[in-house]
């Protein structure tokens, strides 16, 4: 998929942490992969699958003990200036994510459009982009999930976390057909 | 990466706190250090920086570094964002109540704390406007004279004159925040306060006249609390206020004629009158309990509110009040009988043009869903909510099939 680390934007994090089965579609993207501080600071909800029931409150948390995914900050100047340069247009989960990955070379996992869009304009060295919908299809490939599996992801992701690719996505025709698919 | 490059790098990217007024960010972090209840010692010696230097960058004499920005962030329990995020930048309001309300806030933090709240959040409201290339409507009328006669004939008269202005007839008024947001152009923000503060009331001419409701009282208090803030923009516009509750003999003069006018603004002696001699005529055994009740449930204000109303205005014996106290009478207890749900949580902490107008950035890529998420002072999953809420997806049907319509309630009906 890509050949560097990732870093997981909440955006992207909150609807890994719906399906139940985040860090199985994490370790199937075969490279390291981060989330940062102001990230997992963020109190992180989803809707219960009875809508009439409180929502429950999730954590990045569960995912640290495996090892495969791991917290980072940044740690040059660079980094920090970027981070407080990225701070004036993105909240900090999304500034300090966007930071580190410009300074580091590592790919961006982030459904926001404001982040894609400030991460697209940046000079070389690029930073890689990946969305909710490509790093689920790469698990979906990558393991070969049955399709009924596949609609249980796709469907936890829509119900739970309340997120569908935008129109504008390249995933979304086959997202939808999966999600149709009985 | 080389040394060079990055540099490089850094000349193109790194330029916001060489852009942002220095007076600006030390206005935040002076607010932030305020409210996180450090004094400028103390973070100089958690910071490692001499007091002077704090005080410099507070004044904005001084810059700040990025490394020391974000150690700022943590020290404050803030984000890096609140200090360097573009929003519109007003004159403090905490200034404004701190001359009025100098010995108030001095002793207690709590009412700095809902100056701050109520600041922030009208300033995100004008950020957000800008963003939108639009501005409120601001009708507000001239300030009313309130001398030349007694507290209660000033505001009586103002609340007549108000009352007719606003075409809002002698009847009581089901909708007041909306009418007060649509066509005075208040900004009306509701959230959580200590228990002893109603409200608050400030205005400027970057923000124009901002309230600040107490979202954790009880439904008719938070109307009589928007109605006496009302009041100040009317009365004492340039003054700004906060709302304490106290027993009415220790209230300002300000305050007294403000709950005044909220009491002849929400109870209109005529339609009052009016409604209580329709209840004398249809009820043989004269007016009950019950329909006192029922009447102020009409009119959102409190049974007490409205017994000692219909006292000053001589339909009830002087005393009935303290009476049905005295013979243990219970309000809550009278509202459940009668199947009256009176305190409803407050349904919007925002004002419906606030959230449309944040939703609709978002929308636009103008808004990161974190910062949509900071704007509406929720979590992710709840924006995520409200953004669908304001683009209800329907169903038409066309010859037969079903197709989803996106009804997007926070579009310009130009843009279409």
């Amino acid at each position: 998929m890509v050949g560097v680390p990732i870093i997981l934007d909440t955006s992207v994090a909150l609807n890994l942490l719906a399906t139940g089965a985040g860090l199985a579609v994490l370790e199937s993207l075969g490279v390291k992969c981060f989330v940062c501080s102001a990230v997992v600071d963020e109190a992180i909800y989803i809707r219960s699958d009875d809508p009439a029931q409180p929502r429950e409150a999730v954590s990045i948390d569960t995912w640290l003990p495996s090892g495969a995914v791991k917290v980072i900050d940044p740690e040059s100047l660079l980094e920090e200036e970027l981070y407080v340069q990225f701070a004036a247009d993105l909240d900090d989960g999304e500034a300090m994510s966007l930071a580190i990955c410009r300074g580091r070379g590592y790919a961006l996992a982030t459904d926001d459009r404001k982040a894609r869009r400030i991460a697209g304009r940046l000079a070389f060295p690029t930073v890689q982009l990946l969305s909710t919908s490509q790093v689920v299809q790469h698990w979906a490939v990558r393991t070969g999930a049955a399709p009924g599996e596949l609609k249980r992801i796709l469907s936890a992701i829509e119900l739970r976390a309340r997120f569908i690719p935008p129109h504008n996505d390249p995933l979304r025709a086959w997202w939808m057909r999966a999600r149709s698919l009985a | 990466m080389d040394a060079s490059a990055e540099k490089g790098r850094m000349s193109m990217e790194a330029k916001v706190l060489e852009e942002i007024d220095p007076r600006v960010l030390g206005a935040r972090l002076q607010e932030a250090r305020r409210s996180a209840g450090l004094t400028q010692q103390a973070v100089a010696d958690r910071m490692e920086m001499a007091r002077t230097t704090v005080v410099a960058i507070e004044k904005g004499e001084r810059r700040v570094t990025p490394p020391e920005l974000i150690r700022f962030a943590k020290l404050y329990l803030r984000h890096v964002s609140d200090f360097v995020g573009r929003r519109a930048h007003a004159e403090g309001f905490v200034a404004q109540f701190r001359s009025n309300e100098r010995q108030a806030l001095e002793e207690n933090r709590e009412y700095e704390q809902v100056a701050i709240e109520l600041q922030q959040r009208s300033e995100d409201y004008a950020e957000l406007e800008r963003i939108a290339g639009v501005s409120g409507p601001r009708k507000y009328p001239p300030i009313y004279e309130t001398t030349g006669s007694t507290i209660d004939q000033v505001a009586s008269d103002i609340a007549a004159a108000e009352r007719n202005r606003l075409g809002l007839g002698d009847g009581p008024i089901g909708n007041l925040r909306e009418r007060l947001e649509a066509e005075v152009g208040l900004r009306i923000f509701y959230f959580a306060m200590p228990s002893k503060i109603a409200g608050a009331f400030a205005y400027n001419e970057d923000l124009g006249a901002c309230v600040a409701i107490n979202s954790n009282h009880p439904r008719d208090r938070r109307q009589w609390s928007l109605a006496h803030e009302c009041g100040h923009l009317l009365m004492h516009r340039y003054q700004a206020e906060i709302t304490i509750l106290l027993d009415r003999r220790m209230q300002t003069a300000k305050e007294r004629v403000a709950d005044a006018f909220a009491e002849n603004f929400l109870m209109p002696a005529a339609g009052l009158n009016r409604r209580f001699t329709d209840l004398h005529r249809s009820s043989p055994k004269g007016v009950t309990l019950g329909d006192m009740v029922s009447l102020a449930h009409l009119y959102q204000v409190s049974v007490q509110a409205l017994v000692l109303r219909l006292e000053t205005l001589r339909r009830l014996a002087a005393g009935t009040w303290e009476r049905l106290v005295a013979e243990g009478f219970e309000v809550q207890k009278a509202q459940r009988l009668l199947g009256i749900d009176a305190n409803p949580p407050v349904k919007d902490l925002f004002p419906q043009r606030y959230v449309a107008l944040a939703v609709s950035a978002f929308r636009n890529g103008d808004l990161s869903e974190g910062q949509l998420a900071k704007y509406l002072r929720t979590d992710r999953l709840s924006s995520r909510l409200t953004v669908e809420e304001l683009q209800n997806r329907i169903h038409r049907e066309f010859e037969g099939d079903f197709t989803e319509l996106e009804l997007d309630l926070a579009q310009p009906l130009g843009s279409r």
